[in-house]
């Protein structure tokens, strides 16, 4: 799987939750998501901030809702699990922040959601080709 | 040796608890007691004793009865443990017996299933005007760290509030190129405690086990890593934060600041196959490092 082959999956419709609606003090998981698929390459901090925020909810819960609260990060408590089309769509996303920032918890939690079975195998591919590359061309960055 | 009001509630299970007291006899310090704990699952006979009056002591009696199978570590584990030894100033022999008397004069003997067990509450808030050490043991209460007086020393492989969650060895050398280690009065919270002490490290020398990493070693050499060096780090710093702090007798209230984490979440487990990278590159080489041992950098 290469980076267009992600796009493509960014590009895919996003199931009927799509048409939820964003209510004020909470994130709707489908919108963002397209919105970031816009901006894919150039996300800005807060995006960044909410990816990692999110990748963590899924790495813990193994699970992602279609609608969180932005103050303390829980699931909205009517919300539903999204299916495995959000999730990959999601996984795409960590990947391209990744490939922007550096940022190895977006790659471990790819890596992780794989082994856990929440999307199919192919992701092990881009995640392992990222890390093959790092291994073999790019310093550590090291942060002060 | 001097002693410190210092109460080390120490796993028999952990390096820690060895590279603790290892480095504190080395600084002339000695601490008040130490509490040689087994951590060890309570069985359904001490969870229906702690139900009846006494409950808690009587439960602890047929707790300390348990029986469990002594640690043991494979041959290759151990290899790995001692050789990593080459790379401090002060090796310890993590897999062989330990002869905790020679660093305590006071030792108790404890068999608990974790910091929620009652019998190590009790005993905790009866000790409440010595400061603890903690080795390991799982997570402390909420209940236990917000009673009055308790204060209890925790040092975490990483550079607070940057470094904060699990597998920070393994992450700090990923994100920062180095490893570090903090040490901070233990809070609710992921390390969040306020801050004793900040500390970062040189890279040591670790070329001698280049040769062994491979994918069915690679999991041996992670917890021998966390096993045999990374005590050694968190000691390093809880005693130079003692000798800095110029802390007498009491260590209850050292000066210390609070941590501002806004911004940093914590770091989760690694996933294997970037845990394989990392070690990886924390075993090659560079130039000018042979023979580098592991030492106190200033951030």
């Amino acid at each position: 799987m290469d980076v267009n082959s992600l796009q493509i999956i960014l590009n895919k419709p996003l199931t009927k939750l799509s048409s939820s609606l964003q209510r004020e003090g909470e994130l709707n998981l489908i919108q963002f998501i397209r919105t970031c698929s816009e901006n894919v390459g150039e996300f800005n901090s807060v995006e960044i901030s909410r990816l990692l925020q999110l990748c963590r909810k899924l790495e813990i819960k193994r699970e992602l809702y279609c609608s969180y609260n932005l103050n303390d990060f829980l699931a909205v408590e009517e919300a539903d699990v999204v299916d495995v089309n959000v999730i990959e769509s999601f996984l795409a996303l960590l990947l391209f922040a990744f490939l922007q920032t550096h940022d190895y918890r977006l790659l471990n939690a790819v890596m992780k959601v794989t082994s856990y079975g929440l999307c199919r195998p192919s992701y092990n591919d881009p995640s392992d080709q990222l890390l093959i590359a790092l291994n073999d061309c790019c310093e550590v960055p090291v942060r002060a | 040796m001097r002693e410190i009001d210092l109460i080390v509630i120490g796993d028999v299970a952990c390096g820690t608890t060895k590279a603790y007291l290892t480095y504190l006899k080395d600084a002339g310090l000695k601490p008040k007691s130490l509490w040689l704990t087994r951590f060890l699952p309570a069985s359904d006979a001490v969870l229906k004793a702690r139900r009846y009056p006494f409950g808690v002591e009587l439960g602890n009696f047929i707790h300390r009865r348990q029986s469990c199978a002594p640690p043991s570590h494979s041959a290759e584990f151990k290899s790995i443990c001692d050789s990593l030894q080459r790379a401090v100033r002060l090796p310890i022999s993590f897999c062989d017996e330990f002869d905790y008397g020679g660093y305590a004069e006071d030792i108790h003997y404890l068999t608990v299933s974790d910091y929620n067990d009652p019998f190590l509450h009790k005993k905790i808030l009866k000790n409440r005007q010595s400061t603890f050490l903690y080795t390991n043991g799982g997570i402390v209460p909420e209940s236990l760290l917000l009673e009055p007086d308790v204060k209890i020393f925790h040092i975490h492989p990483g550079v607070v509030p940057h470094m904060r969650g699990s597998d920070c060895f393994l992450w700090s050398n990923l994100v920062r190129g180095r490893a570090g280690a903090s040490c901070f009065y233990m809070s609710p919270g992921i390390d969040e405690g306020e801050i004793l002490a900040v500390e970062e490290f040189s890279r040591p020398d670790l070329g001698f086990l280049k040769e062994s990493l491979n994918l069915e070693s690679e999991e041996t050499i992670y917890r021998a890593l966390s096993f045999s060096l990374d005590p050694h780090m968190r000691a390093m710093v809880f005693i130079k934060m003692l000798i800095e702090k110029g802390a007498g007798s009491n260590v209850k209230s050292l000066p210390s600041e609070q941590q501002d984490i806004a911004g940093h979440t914590p770091y989760l487990w690694m996933h294997p196959k970037l845990r394989y990278k990392v070690i990886k590159d924390l075993l090659t080489t560079q130039s000018g490092d042979e023979g580098a041992l592991l030492e106190v950098i200033k951030p």
